[in-house]
């Protein structure tokens, strides 16, 4: 099994309800507390597992926003756990997962410096790396009805941009969804060949609002604009 | 990438302790230079020791957990990290080894034993620079330069101290030392200066393959974040360009230009002293632009265009 998630940027809204439920499951898991500093402060820090990010792509008027949450790809190739010179990062053969033994960790952020994607994250307080454990305390839980035995992130992502599932099964959601989608791994140059993939977002073009600018008077106006410009 | 004074300062001065030491045992093993006596060896063997440790320690500092820093020996099969603790700790043995026969009166287990304490030396230097250059994410470090540099730098350093040593015991000698730490220094000097021209091409990672949007530009609208963050802290360091090329100019000045020409024409302790003191400055320096010039990959995602 490689268990990963697939994440539509074409669907994503931005609502940070992934990283919020990503939080709360997790603060109260195994890997808790995720600790915080000076939470209702000015200026507020603290452990997440995932954290969205927000770019335009293009340049308008042929322009997007792609909101863009990222959390562990769960590496095939983790060089996060090869660097760990403690051993307590450790790859899990059953199922891909990749996690941080706490009694283990010496928090050298070493693994940290190896990861590209910005998944690893010291809690302060335990002196200890945490990172996203693919809610591996709720995705074998049989205690779950099982449509419930999905990551945190997943179950609460209102426009359902994120899918959780296996990519060893060709059948799989996941599977399917990437080949059909064109899914994509990020930065695959660096050879890392990260699990979770990314369905593009489908590319912006410009689209009339017909509300202003649009009489012959101000289409004129912009084409001297244009033109001076260049 | 943050640059962290307690790692700054372990790998300047066990580099410098390790590199005077395998210095010194080789250079009397070949005949260029001789301990003296039984005095001044033993001085040597317990400064740098002390150094050594007092370096050791030093990069405990850096840990969020020390409780669990005697776990750092577990990945030697996989983590540069764990290697250089092994050989760091395997030095200590193997060289006490050396320091007992050669007070028993030398002899080839002596030799050996020389032979096997410069190579551990010189492997655990290696192994620091590999810690930096086996990281594919920060391309300023990913580079056979990198340990050549940490080899170079930390054989300068030892062979200033070794000079030093030398005015100390026969002021004036004339040996063949100068010479070695003279050719040590410039090595050092042009290996740091091909380092920095190597860096300075750009490479094909942006935030498009980052982010995997290649259909048009791509700019950061929001980063998520309303304070600092771990990944902020620790990679989002920045150095301004004049600052850098200020500080590459002191380095190379102050940790091998001054210092040769010092050992070159120098003569006397007290220039000896100094030339130490500059080049242990200089290395300082340069140790930290290594790291504040260093660009994760990252930083892409925060909305920076190339690393």
């Amino acid at each position: 099994m490689r268990l990963g998630l697939v994440i539509d940027l074409d669907t994503c809204v931005g609502c940070n309800a992934c990283a919020v439920a990503c939080k709360q499951w997790n603060a109260s898991g195994t890997s808790g507390p995720l600790s915080d500093d000076a939470p209702y402060g000015r200026d507020p820090t603290g452990v997440w597992f995932n954290r969205i990010r927000n770019y335009e792509v293009g340049d308008y008027p042929v322009s997007r926003t792609v909101h863009f949450p990222m959390s562990c790809m769960h590496c095939d190739d983790a060089y996060c756990v090869d660097v760990c010179p403690t051993g307590a990062s450790y790859k899990r053969a059953e199922d891909g997962i990749v996690l941080v033994d706490p009694e283990k960790c010496m928090g050298c952020n070493y693994c940290a410096w190896a990861c590209p994607y910005g998944a690893r994250e010291l809690d302060p307080e335990e002196g200890v790396m945490k990172k996203c454990t693919l809610c591996v305390d709720r995705i074998y839980d049989h205690a779950l009805p099982e449509r419930e035995r999905q990551p945190a992130c997943v179950l609460t992502c209102p426009t359902r941009a994120r899918m959780f599932g296996d990519f060893d099964d060709p059948r799989s959601d996941v599977s399917r969804a990437v080949a059909g989608r064109g899914g994509e791994a990020l930065m695959p140059e660096l050879g890392y060949r990260p699990v979770n993939h990314y369905l593009p977002p489908r590319a912006p073009r410009e689209v009339s609002s017909g509300v202003a600018g649009e009489s012959l008077v101000d289409r004129v106006k912009q084409w001297v604009n244009r033109a001076v410009v260049r | 990438m943050h640059p962290a004074l307690s790692i700054i300062f372990f790998t300047v001065i066990t580099g410098l302790a390790y590199g005077w030491l395998a210095l010194a045992i080789v250079l009397n093993l070949i005949g260029t230079a001789s301990w003296h006596d039984e005095q001044a060896f033993v001085w040597t063997a317990g400064v740098a020791l002390v150094a050594i440790a007092a370096g050791l320690v030093s990069s405990t500092a850096h840990l969020a957990n020390p409780r669990n820093a005697w776990r750092a020996v577990m990945r030697v099969r996989t983590s540069w990290l764990s290697r250089e603790a092994v050989l760091a700790l395997a030095f200590f043995p193997v060289f006490l080894g050396y320091v007992g026969t050669m007070l028993a009166g030398g002899g080839r287990l002596a030799a050996l034993l020389g032979w096997l304490s410069a190579l551990v030396a010189l492997a655990t230097v290696f192994a620091t620079g590999m810690i930096y250059a086996c990281l594919r994410t920060i391309r300023q470090w990913h580079s056979p330069l990198v340990p050549a540099n940490y080899l170079l730098i930390a054989l300068a350093l030892g062979g200033l101290a070794l000079n030093l040593q030398r005015e100390l015991a026969s002021p004036g000698g004339g040996s063949g030392v100068e010479v070695v730490v003279f050719g040590l220094l410039m090595l050092a000097l042009a290996g740091k200066l091909i380092y920095w021209l190597d860096v300075g091409l750009p490479e094909g990672t942006s935030i498009n393959t980052a982010t995997g949007l290649r259909m048009a530009t791509v700019r950061l609208l929001d980063v998520g974040h309303t304070a600092g963050t771990f990944l902020t802290r620790e990679f989002g360091y920045n150095v301004s360009r004049p600052m850098v090329v200020l500080l590459r100019c002191v380095a190379l000045a102050l940790g091998f230009a001054v210092p040769a020409v010092l050992v070159a024409e120098g003569h006397g302790a007290t220039v000896a002293s100094l030339a130490l003191v500059l080049g242990v400055a200089g290395a300082l320096v340069e140790r930290w632009l290594f790291f504040a010039e260093a660009q994760h990959v990252v930083r892409l995602y925060h909305g920076q265009p190339h690393t």
